[in-house]
Parts: structure tokens; C-alpha cells; sequence
């Protein structure tokens, strides 16, 4: 009996019987066309070269799960690479120029599929903090009304929240942080049970924030360390979750990254009589909001600018430019103040 | 992006090892980066497929692969080594530099595929075990290639690397 085995090369497909080549399929000699190939392999498809040499056969070698049909084993070994491009005919760089092709499409989809995740996981980052402050607005008036003194004492809700839900009464709360429990309103048995479960509520959704921050913090410095790094994560992941994506924020120019996360502030201005916002999610950063109120504008529309650079170097390029853009704006920011603290000198409004 | 550290190999090489010589070779180099160290390679090397799962590092790899001949792109991850099989041509030598608890797993399941004459393992302590002592998972990773391979050397990369070493090891080329 013969002994058959199917290898698949980049360029084509070879059937091999008792170790002599008998059969081969050659792709078209074309980058684009193998690059079509290599994808369906990584994506654990059976080409339609691979089926039809399949088919006429029997008892056939295989090295990849991929290819086993029920007429294929993977037991014993298999001639893997021993055809070379020159055999037959083929010019050997076509395979790196299909690679470089596959690496270019895998790289899209995988950067676009990464914000995607991102978009989802800020924007329920977002919805998790708005009803956990919910929640801790309920809980500390609630709480109040039975032991004022308590909840002056501690400024943290989620602390708060762990004393009730770990302490069965306001006494032992007093006792742990070792202050006088002070007065307040009896509560009913089913009353306190229920803040506690409040309370217990609060702080587990503190604990899944956790592994959620870091992830987006984590995906925002791995998909746009530029911008990250510029800015910071945090800033980096809303303004990607904005824009929809790190290929959509790369396309807007900078006066539209300066207003991202300002919208309704926008369509104020454009519909009503509001002033228009100087700025949206990157106000978040220190350089913005610690800064003299009649500066910010001005060093929001320098930061967006630089922005807008660092994105189409993380979504284009890859280059690490942050160091760059960092010391150019540092120098914006410094020549603005410079001048703002002269306008205030100067008697002006400042 | 510029890092001011020192490849892995280059490290292994600084620390007194038998040397990496890809001169007349088909080379995989897992865990390539932005491809700096492979790019090197593709010059004295027949070819090099760099393969790097990251997607930013991966543009910069692209990138390198445009302007180097026979450097050989593969935007994918070890772990599925089937995935880029078809690109890979009869072996010689095997680099390996990702920094994952699997690491030795993944080098292995890697040379079995591809049966390469040499293998060049970097191995990260701290990747596969904090809490372990970086001697013992060192011996447990010699010893586990060494159920596979015959292993040459096992060399410190400190001080460019603290906690790492290299494992040069000969697969005998042959079916197993």
C-alpha cells in the first residue's frame, strides 16, 4: 500500500506518495491572492486546493487538524517545507510580500477589533461609576438620619459602605473607628438590613471597577502608548471611546478632538446662546484644569493638537513620538502662561 | 520604538555564550517585536519569519520587513503555530523571546512542527512564576527541554536582563 501525505506550502498545495512528489496545486503568483490563503489557514479553513486533492484520495498524512478529513491522519510524519518556490517556478520574495500583506490586513483587524472592546468597557466604566454614586448618595443621607456623626466622620462612601455592610449596628461602626457613635434615629431591623445591602452592593461594584480600569487602562497604552503617554490612559481610552475607535479619532482634526466628550456643550452653543465649551475630555488632564481659567482654552487647543499627531502615529505608524510631542507642548504651555501672567500684569481682567 | 536595552541575544552573547551564528540559515524568531534583532538577522541569515503578536509592535515590524529583504512578517501569535506553518521553510535555527508563563510550552510545540536544528530559548522567571526562586523555574524549564532536545548551554542574561537566562538546545533534525 502506498503511503500518502498532504503538505501546504505558501505557494501551493503537494500531494506526496512513498515520498515522491505526485501531485501539487500552485496558487496564483500573487501577493495578494496567498495573502487570501494565509488568512483562511490562520483562520483554520480547509482551502479549496486542499478539498480537491483531498477528495481523489485516501489514507492520507496531515500535520494540521485544519486538514482532517475522513480520509486523513496525523499520525507519521509529513514532508512539510521540502518543496521550494524555484521548483516551480516562482520567484521566492512573493513570500514576503504576501506576508507583509497578511501582517498589514491582521494588524487592521485586530487594532479595530481592540477598540471596539474599548468603546464597550469605558462606556460601562461610565455606568458603573454614575450608579455607584448613585448609590452612595443614597446610602450616606439614608445612613444619616441614624448616625449623623458616623457619616461625617468618614469623607470616602465606599468606605462608608464597607463599615455598614461589615458592622451590624451603629455601635460597632463607632467602635472600629474608635469615635463616639453619637445620635440619630432608631432604625427598624428590615431597615438596616436592607441599607446593608446597599451597602454590600456599593462595595462590589467598587471591587469589579478594579480588573475594568485596568483593562482599559491597560488596552489604551497597548493600542495608543502615544496618546497615552501624552495625556494619560484614562484620557487616551475616552477620547478613543468618543471618536469610536483609534482609526476614527486619527482622522478628526484637532479642533474636534479639543471638544470630544463636550457635545451637548457644542450643540448649546450652536442652537442656544451658550458660549462654546473650550474643552471636552482631555479638560480631565492636570495641565488643562490646573491651569489659569482664561488659559485653559488656549492649552486645550495646543494639547488637542498634539493629540491629534500622537493618534495617527499610534493608529498609522507605531512610531514612538510621545517624548516629542510632550516637550513641544510643555514649551506651548509655558510660552501661554508667560503671556497670560503678562496680560495680568498689564492691569487686564485677570 | 527605542529602547536603551540590550537584546536578548546580544545579552546572551555578552555573557560568554557559544554564539548565535544564522549565517546560511532559515530562521523563526518568535516574540520579534518591532522586529530590530530579526531585521539584523535577515541580513546574514537566508531568511527570517519574525513572528509578534502585539499589533502595534507588529506596524513597526511591517515596516522593517519593507526595507529588509528576507525579513518575513507574521502578525500572529506563537501559540498557533499552524497559523503561519505554511510560510515557514526547512529550519535551522529557532529564537525564541516572549514573555509568557508558557513560554517553554509554546518553544516546543514550535520545534516540534518545525524541526529546526538549533533552538534559542529566552526564558523570563518572572513570567512563568513570581513566587517561585528564578534557580528553580530555570531547572524546571532545562528539564523540561531536555526531555525533547538535547540541551548545549544555559546561560544568565544578567545583568542586561535580571531573572532571565538563555537555553541553546540541538533537535536532532529528525522525525521523531
Amino acid at each position: 500500500m502506498v503511503s500518502r501525505a498532504l503538505a501546504t506550502q505558501w505557494f501551493g498545495v503537494f500531494l506526496y506518495e512513498d515520498d515522491d512528489l505526485v501531485d501539487r496545486e500552485l496558487f496564483p503568483a500573487r501577493a495578494e491572492a496567498i495573502a487570501r490563503r494565509l488568512e483562511a489557514v490562520a483562520t483554520g479553513q480547509l482551502l479549496d486546493e486542499e478539498r480537491q486533492m483531498l477528495d481523489g484520495v485516501e489514507d492520507v498524512r496531515v500535520a494540521d487538524e485544519r486538514l482532517l478529513t475522513h480520509a486523513a491522519t496525523m499520525e507519521g510524519p509529513v514532508p512539510r517545507a521540502r518543496q521550494r518556490p524555484a521548483d516551480h517556478d516562482l520567484d521566492p520574495a512573493l513570500r514576503q510580500e504576501a506576508a507583509i500583506d497578511r501582517a498589514e490586513a491582521a494588524i487592521e483587524a485586530q487594532l479595530s477589533a481592540e477598540g471596539r472592546h474599548l468603546v464597550q468597557a469605558v462606556a460601562y466604566l461610565d455606568e458603573t461609576h454614575e450608579i455607584e454614586n448613585r448609590m452612595i448618595e443614597r446610602l450616606t443621607s439614608w445612613f444619616r438620619l441614624h448616625a449623623p456623626a458616623l457619616v461625617d466622620e468618614v469623607d470616602d462612601g465606599v468606605e462608608l459602605a464597607r463599615l455598614v455592610a461589615r458592622h451590624d449596628d451603629r455601635e460597632a461602626i463607632a467602635r472600629a473607628l474608635d469615635v463616639d457613635p453619637g445620635m440619630g434615629s432608631a432604625l427598624d431591623p428590615n431597615e438596616m438590613r436592607a441599607l446593608e445591602g446597599l451597602a454590600a452592593s456599593i462595595v462590589q461594584q467598587a471591587q469589579a471597577r478594579e480588573p475594568l480600569e485596568r483593562f482599559v487602562t491597560e488596552l489604551a497604552r497597548e493600542m495608543a502608548p502615544n496618546i497615552a503617554q501624552l495625556t494619560t490612559p484614562a484620557i487616551a481610552a475616552r477620547l478613543i471611546q468618543h471618536a469610536g475607535g483609534l482609526e476614527e479619532l486619527a482622522k478628526q482634526p484637532a479642533s474636534t478632538i479639543q471638544m470630544l466628550g463636550a457635545e451637548r456643550a457644542v450643540f448649546q452653543h450652536l442652537t442656544e446662546d451658550a458660549p462654546p465649551p473650550k474643552h471636552g475630555v482631555i479638560f480631565r488632564h492636570p495641565m488643562i484644569h490646573e491651569a489659569h481659567p482664561d488659559d485653559r482654552g488656549s492649552i486645550a487647543r495646543a494639547m488637542a493638537a498634539k493629540v491629534a499627531i500622537a493618534a495617527r502615529a499610534d493608529a498609522l505608524t507605531g512610531n514612538d513620538i510621545a517624548g516629542e510631542l510632550e516637550a513641544d507642548l510643555q514649551a506651548r504651555v509655558d510660552e501661554i502662561q508667560r503671556v497670560g501672567r503678562r496680560r495680568a500684569m498689564r492691569g487686564s481682567d485677570r | 520604538m527605542s529602547r536603551a536595552t540590550v537584546g536578548k541575544l546580544a545579552a546572551y552573547e555578552d555573557a560568554g555564550g557559544e554564539g548565535f551564528t544564522p549565517e546560511g540559515e532559515a530562521v523563526v524568531y518568535l516574540g520579534a517585536a518591532g522586529g530590530e534583532r530579526a531585521a539584523a538577522i535577515a541580513r546574514q541569515a537566508t531568511s527570517v519569519l519574525a513572528v509578534e503578536k502585539s499589533p502595534v509592535a507588529g506596524l513597526r515590524l511591517v515596516e522593517r520587513a519593507k526595507a529588509q529583504a528576507d525579513l518575513v512578517p507574521v502578525v500572529g501569535d506563537a501559540r498557533q503555530p499552524e497559523a503561519y506553518g505554511p510560510l515557514v521553510p526547512e529550519l535551522g535555527l529557532l529564537v525564541q523571546d516572549v514573555a509568557q508563563p508558557d513560554q517553554v510550552e509554546i518553544f516546543l510545540d514550535n520545534a516540534d512542527r518545525f524541526q529546526p536544528e538549533r533552538g534559542y530559548l529566552a526564558v523570563k522567571a518572572r513570567s512563568i512564576a513570581v513566587d517561585r526562586p528564578p534557580e528553580q523555574v530555570f531547572d524546571r524549564a532545562r528539564e523540561r527541554v531536555a526531555e525533547e532536545a538535547a540541551v548545549r548551554e544555559i546561560v544568565s542574561l544578567d545583568p542586561h536582563h535580571e531573572d532571565h537566562v538563555m537555553i541553546v538546545a540541538d533537535f536532532d533534525g529528525a522525525s521523531p
